[in-house]
């Protein structure tokens, strides 16, 4: 019954973002798999933010005020479901006989995301995943929403009060709906999460490289060791890592296709990103910064100043305001960071050497991560994303969020600080971990489903949605530059 | 310069040596099957198995916990005694406030001194005095000993026992 209960939960968030999108007209043309993990993300967020806005006014109304809003949208999407369930029945799906190129991967992949979620769905919460995010929704929970105690209750200051929200009001929702908390609830949650990595990764990798190398590459993300160790505790480090794959991979789209919904709605992911865990922001900043630079470089080209791109990034971002808002009205500190001050700096830049040296040990641990960037580092060097905005853009993100938080450990207050570094160096790397991987499918030119001929994924290319305009077959991977040549020629021709 | 940049334009660019960008797709191709073979090697042998046999849920509610939630009410604030500060001490410290989040506030309360920033406990040092000190600076009427004695000359107005090593007084 729990498990029904919070996959109810689940459902209905989902059934919240997918409204809210619509009645937006925020439409992504990403298949029915990927809108739904889309609508999942952006459904989260707003659930959780609306429990928190009104625990502002009401705190014990929070939590009620969330459910009631995720039953009215079940009760909507239920009605849209029934006819799209009707409409299925009348489609034939035609499988081409290469198809049992894919199936067979496919089969490989779903059954090592079988076992994997065999042993997420039976996990253990983990230190953390009760000490620091559970502990806030048996909070949330008991009190109906986000009282103003929870901030001014120094006895739990270790438990991170200023730590964002989203997934500590996940779970209160679901304990709320349950009428009890329950620890095996949060673990049903991150499985929830795991499958929405996997799919959108699926989705986004398929539309940049094509039907085999997505399959592939799923396989590739379900059997890094890290992504198991990461997906068997109730941590928002996979939640992060899945909005910051949702929000990136949005914004990869918007530079080639240009079409707004998806750099709105990427802001969103991102914005929320910075809602579950504050190391969502670096990414967060480093897209805003390429959305500005193709602004601008589009308005140079085109000679016409258009700042709708850059409002509609930035402009979800300001929902997470009344929470920062709060924290800082209670002078809440993370003890474990001193405050940011150049003499600080100066004085403990010679930690800067060590944290790069510990960022490359970790990058190369195959324990951890297998070859998974070493391949990545070998992208770099053999398929240099110069041409390609798209993918200068994924690098540039990863390259930030790994640079940046590594060197925030000069501000650590912990001594030795290299426990500090040791004990969550791995949780910075992994947030960053699906992204990587997305660079490294695109930078590989080679698309064996290609060798079938173009006819011969009709089933699976159904879905697949437009191409890139410009982009010329599925070898193309993010080919800006044709996007760009055609943006050119436009401008050229008056 | 010139040369290297138009080295690296011809390498990279030219359409007649787009082969490279082939011989490269391909090198990255046989590092993913390798990560995927190395990786499957690792999932079913080692991994599964260990993942496995370590399904337990951490207890999230202990003899120890329920026998506070008798004695202590609702509200009180309490201050938690243990005889150390190790790992131990801290798990049984933050699974006791998790447990009792937000019935009751805990503060945890050890006679040593602090160095660190993130040492979560409060200096009790001084014996009876230094509880006393700190329950008053917590308005806590409860304390918890946990795997320690209860202070000599603390004088409770009230002690429930159970097995031999965790008692909660009231002061």
């Amino acid at each position: 019954v729990h498990t029904l209960v919070t996959i109810l939960v689940m459902a209905g968030m989902t059934a919240v973002g997918h409204v809210l999108l619509m009645a937006a007209r925020l439409r992504l043309d990403l298949s029915w798999a990927g809108n739904l993990v889309v609508a999942f993300l952006v459904g989260s967020g707003v659930t959780t933010l609306l429990a928190f806005w009104v625990s502002l006014l009401t705190p014990s109304l929070g939590l009620k005020v969330s459910l009631a809003a995720l039953a009215a949208s079940l009760v909507v999407v239920a009605g849209m479901l029934a006819r799209w369930l009707a409409s299925l029945l009348a489609w034939r799906p035609r499988i081409s006989v290469s198809a049992v190129v894919v199936t067979p991967l496919m089969l490989f992949t779903l059954l090592d995301l079988g076992l994997l979620l065999a042993v997420v769905f039976r996990g253990d919460p983990g230190w953390d995943g009760l000490f620091i995010w559970g502990i806030k929704a048996r909070y949330f929970a008991a009190i109906g929403g986000v009282p103003d105690s929870f901030f001014t209750d120094l006895s739990r200051q270790w438990s991170h009060l200023d730590y964002p929200l989203l997934f500590p009001l996940m779970e209160a929702i679901v304990y709320s709906a349950l009428g009890v908390p329950n620890e095996h609830a949060n673990m049903v949650i991150i499985v929830v999460f795991v499958v929405g990595m996997v799919v959108l990764f699926h989705e986004l990798v398929r539309e940049a490289v094509g039907p085999v190398l997505a399959v592939v590459f799923a396989l590739v993300l379900v059997t890094v060791p890290a992504f198991w160790t990461n997906a068997v505790r109730a941590y928002a480090d996979l939640p992060l890592a899945l909005f910051l794959l949702g929000g990136g991979g949005l914004v990869c789209r918007w530079l080639i296709q240009r079409r707004s919904a998806d750099v709105v709605v990427g802001g969103v992911l991102l914005a929320f990103g910075v809602w579950v865990k504050r190391d969502g922001l670096m990414v967060w900043a480093a897209a805003a910064a390429a959305v500005l630079a193709w602004t601008v470089a589009l308005a140079i080209k085109n000679r016409q100043v258009t700042c709708r791109p850059l409002v509609g990034y930035l402009a979800p971002a300001v929902a997470v305001v009344p929470w920062w808002a709060t924290v800082a009205q209670y002078h809440l500190v993370d003890r474990n960071y001193a405050p940011v001050s150049v003499p600080w700096l100066v004085h403990h830049v010679d930690r800067v050497p060590t944290l790069l040296h510990a960022l490359a040990g970790q990058l190369l641990l195959v324990s951890s991560w297998g070859l998974v960037w070493v391949l990545v580092a070998s992208a770099v060097v053999l398929r240099p994303p110069i041409r390609s905005a798209a993918r200068a853009f994924l690098l540039w993100a990863i390259a930030v969020h790994l640079l940046s938080l590594t060197m925030i450990y000069t501000f650590s207050t912990w001594d030795p600080y290299m426990d500090h570094v040791n004990s969550s160096i791995d949780r910075l790397v992994f947030q960053i971990l699906p992204l990587a991987l997305l660079f490294l499918a695109t930078a590989i030119r080679f698309d064996p489903a290609a060798a079938f001929g173009p006819n011969d994924f009709p089933a699976l290319r159904r879905s697949a949605g437009p191409r890139p305009r410009g982009a010329g077959g599925p070898d193309e991977g993010f080919a800006v530059e044709a996007v760009l040549q055609a943006a050119t020629d436009s401008v050229k021709s008056g | 310069v010139t040369l290297r940049s138009t080295l690296t334009t011809l390498i990279l660019f030219h359409p007649n040596l787009r082969f490279l960008t082939l011989i490269a797709s391909l090198l990255l191709v046989l590092g993913v099957v390798a990560q995927v073979g190395l990786a499957q090697v690792d999932y079913l042998q080692t991994r599964l198995p260990v993942a496995a046999a370590s399904l337990q849920l951490t207890p999230v509610s202990t003899p120890g916990i329920e026998f506070v939630k008798k004695h202590v009410p609702p509200g009180e604030p309490i201050l938690y005694v243990t005889g150390n500060h190790d790992v131990l001490e801290l798990f049984s410290y933050y699974q006791m406030s998790y447990a009792l989040a937000p019935r009751n506030a805990v503060w945890w309360a050890v006679a040593a001194r602090t160095t660190k920033m993130v040492d979560w406990w409060q200096d009790a040092s001084g014996g009876a005095q230094g509880i006393r000190r700190l329950a008053a600076a917590d308005h806590s009427r409860y304390a918890v000993f946990a795997g320690t004695d209860v202070t000599t000359d603390l004088h409770p107005v009230a002690v429930w026992t159970m097995q031999t090593r965790f008692t909660v007084v009231e002061l």
